[in-house]
């Protein structure tokens, strides 16, 4: 039928008139982009594969970001030469990810999260020229991987002081997630020491979530355990548990007493009610790890293996920001003392413990 | 509907010259479909500012590049095609499985379970031991909707996706509990590693290809997934029951009266879905990880109605649409990598595509109809002029 055919034709021409207009629109205008900073910028690609949450999670993904930001304005890379890529809701595609910026020939690829380890197990030895960092990460210990890893019992020595300088009533509390790996008992011992460099008496009750990995998402019971130790005498709780952590700082504002976040800075992220109830938080600073690997990199120096990265190198830190930093929180006289110990720890004075006592 | 007509000179060749025709017809319907979705598409980059040209660009690159690109869109194919063909053999009957999803997360806990109990067989014995217990997973959860579709008639599609639910939670209840591995003590939820003779080696390895980096799991179970298609095919097309089923699905009303049990057709073709099911999940389980871990490779059960749709439910048809999802998302790794666009983009496109596919076969299939029509009324009135236009 004709004019069956001939509508069929008009489509069809339609179309092409369409595609022909959309392959003009394209302007190769947007290919220059950031032509500034230093003049001794390397011309080393870098790759940031991120874990799930991906940017704006104000946690290690964020934290990478920054690190990468930073390494550009200080002209180490060029912005065009660095990607990122973020995975799936479920983080199945993680290896996918690695593997194409490997692909894409970035000389550096950064793995934000320990999940990324049997991944990069696999996948560095097809990319022998190539180097990969996975942060908190396990993977072997080959020629272009480096593991980068964080002393938290520094970190976790520095909020210990804070709690006991900040406690009045002389007991303080640990809420930690999993037990029994060492990981998070890491936190804890560091925790007590620094509690008992400023007060040897001071007593310390410890509550762990659970034996599983559940135990980094339990906020209901985080919140129970928290209350208990609160209701105990504790007037400072200082969680090591993920998730669960923000059971804690519900029960804090609850009871209107004080908690220390842990990894980020969490204060940044709680609630009002929350925030001035949140003294400090232990930073991992993966902006630094980012950084330095990248500098590493450019300056063909990498290390490989297992890095880690302490108050010495920036590594780990306590928050001091816009919510925290007066005398109803973190006070000048606590973050006085905060920084004298820090030097300490950092010229060896104090050598702080990773394992708890007895 | 049949344009069989009575038995005259005209009417022997017409069935053959009606076929190259519709098959001409729906094959410019589909390009025609393409080529609007590719138009779509390019309205929906550019208002990204971006062009759509380099990006389809990239797509292609990234797909069909290097053999390692081909490789990988191959390996993104091996379940989709597995995934398609449970769809489809469940559709025939008139059946929708949704929950090819559920079926195949079983199936992978079966497959690791087989992998790790049965460690003391030779992996001669072994990989067809782990490969019957993820068919059999697939059919035990497979059952359950059958059987409740065919004794209360409770719907498939709702039973299906509470089945789905139910797989997600007891495969990470059993990851967190019996099956944990106490090596991976960190926060790596995982079973253990299973045994290495279990595992599907990569053609590449197999073969000695070193152009394919050992990062691309390309392996055996593509072949066998089209061994699998041609079995399909001889299944629904060369057997009694693919005939039943093709019967029920067409009209359960008429099978019955045929003589045709359709309870029992329809629980026995809800099984072999079920275990075209179990070989969704392997190719991430024996090739990719060799463990089984809490973040296992999701939603390739629900994609596969979407290719089951786009092949037409043909086992012909299955396996060229996987390869075409497979490219896609293999494209979105390019975009991610190459460009500032949103992933989901191609996500968008391959909705686009069904849209526009959904469009063409029905404007084809009218248009053949309504010839056919003309035909059968043509030939009805004086033969006259019949005898020109069929040597044409």
């Amino acid at each position: 039928m004709p004019t069956q055919r001939t509508k069929w034709f008009a489509v069809l021409l339609v179309v092409v008139a369409l595609f022909a207009a959309a392959c003009g629109g394209g302007d190769p205008a947007d290919e220059e982009e950031g032509s500034g900073g230093g003049g001794s910028e390397s011309d080393i690609k870098v790759g940031i594969a991120f874990d799930i949450g991906g940017l704006g999670d104000q946690s290690f993904n964020d934290a990478a970001k920054r690190g990468l930001d930073a390494a550009i304005e200080e002209g180490i890379i060029a912005e065009e030469n660095t990607d990122f890529l973020e995975p799936n809701a479920s983080g199945s595609n993680r290896d996918d990810n690695v593997v194409n910026l490997a692909d894409q020939g970035y000389e550096l690829v950064l793995a934000i999260g320990f999940a990324f380890s049997p991944g990069i197990d696999k996948i560095a030895g097809d990319y022998p020229e190539q180097f990969f960092g996975v942060v908190d990460g396990f993977a072997k210990d080959v020629e272009n991987v480096t593991n980068l890893g964080f002393r938290e019992e520094q970190g976790s020595f520095l909020v210990g002081a804070a709690a006991a300088l900040k406690s009045e009533a002389g007991t303080i509390g640990f809420l930690g997630g999993q037990r029994g790996t060492g990981l998070i008992e890491k936190f804890e011992a560091g925790y007590a020491a620094g509690a008992q460099a400023v007060n040897p008496d001071i007593e310390i009750l410890v509550e762990y979530i659970g034996d599983s990995t559940a135990a980094f998402n339990d906020p209901t019971k985080g919140e129970a355990l928290s209350n208990s130790m609160y209701d105990g005498g504790a007037d400072v709780v200082y969680h090591a548990s993920g998730a669960s952590g923000a059971g804690l700082f519900k029960a804090a504002a609850e009871q209107q007493k004080w908690a220390i976040g842990v990894d980020s800075d969490q204060s940044l992220t709680a609630s009002a009610d929350q925030q001035q109830w949140i003294l400090t938080s232990m930073l991992k600073r993966v902006d630094t790890a980012v950084h330095d690997t990248i500098q590493a990199v450019a300056e063909d120096n990498f290390t490989s293996g297992f890095q880690t990265f302490g108050l010495e190198e920036g590594g780990v830190d306590y928050a001091v920001n816009e919510f925290n930093d007066n005398d109803e929180l973190l006070s000048s006289d606590i973050q006085a003392e905060l920084d004298k110990y820090k030097e300490q720890i950092i010229s060896g004075e104090i050598e702080v413990p990773t394992e708890p006592e007895g | 509907m049949s344009s069989e007509a009575p038995a005259t000179g005209a009417a022997t060749r017409a069935p053959r010259r009606d076929l190259l025709s519709s098959a001409l017809a729906r094959t410019i319907g589909l390009l025609g479909a393409f080529l609007l979705a590719g138009l779509l598409g390019s309205i929906i980059i550019l208002a990204y500012g971006e062009n759509p040209l380099d990006v389809y660009r990239i797509v292609f690159e990234f797909s069909f590049n290097r053999p390692q690109d081909i490789a990988s869109v191959l390996e993104n194919a091996t379940p989709l095609i597995f995934s398609g063909l449970a769809v489809a053999v469940a559709f025939k009957a008139g059946l929708f499985n949704i929950g090819v999803e559920g079926q195949y997360i079983v199936a992978m806990a079966a497959a690791a379970a087989a992998a790790l109990g049965l460690s003391f067989l030779p992996g001669f014995l072994l990989v067809p031991a782990v490969l019957i217990a993820a068919m059999l997973g697939g059919m035990v959860w497979a059952s359950v909707p059958a059987v409740l579709k065919v004794k209360t008639g409770a719907h498939e599609v709702v039973t299906t996706i509470m089945m789905n639910g139910i797989a997600i939670s007891l495969v990470a209840w059993l990851i967190l509990n019996p099956m944990r591995s106490t090596a991976g003590q960190m926060i790596d939820l995982r079973t253990d590693l299973l045994p290495k003779k279990s595992l599907i080696p990569t053609i590449a390895e197999t073969l000695g290809i070193e152009s394919i980096p050992g990062s691309v799991y390309f392996t055996w179970l593509f072949p066998l997934a089209l061994v699998a298609c041609f079995l399909v095919w001889v299944l629904l097309f060369r057997t009694r029951l693919g005939y039943e089923v093709r019967a029920v699905g067409s009209s359960s009303g008429s099978a019955e009266a045929g003589g045709i049990s359709t309870g029992a057709t329809q629980i026995k073709i809800f099984l072999i879905s079920g275990a075209l099911a179990g070989f969704v999940g392997l190719n991430h389980l024996l090739g990719d990880k060799g463990y089984l871990g809490s973040n296992y490779e999701i939603l390739l059960g629900f994609n596969g109605i979407t290719v089951a749709f786009l092949g037409r439910n043909h086992p012909a048809g299955i396996p060229l649409a996987a390869i075409l999802i497979g490219m896609l998302s293999r494209g979105q790794d390019g975009i991610a990598v190459l460009t500032d666009l949103p992933t989901e983009i191609l996500i968008i496109l391959q909705g686009v595509l069904i849209l526009s596919v959904v469009i063409a076969y029905e404007l084809v299939s009218r248009r053949i109809t309504r010839r056919r029509q003309q035909e059968v009324r043509a030939e009805e009135e004086p033969p006259s002029a019949r005898p020109a236009e069929a040597t044409a």
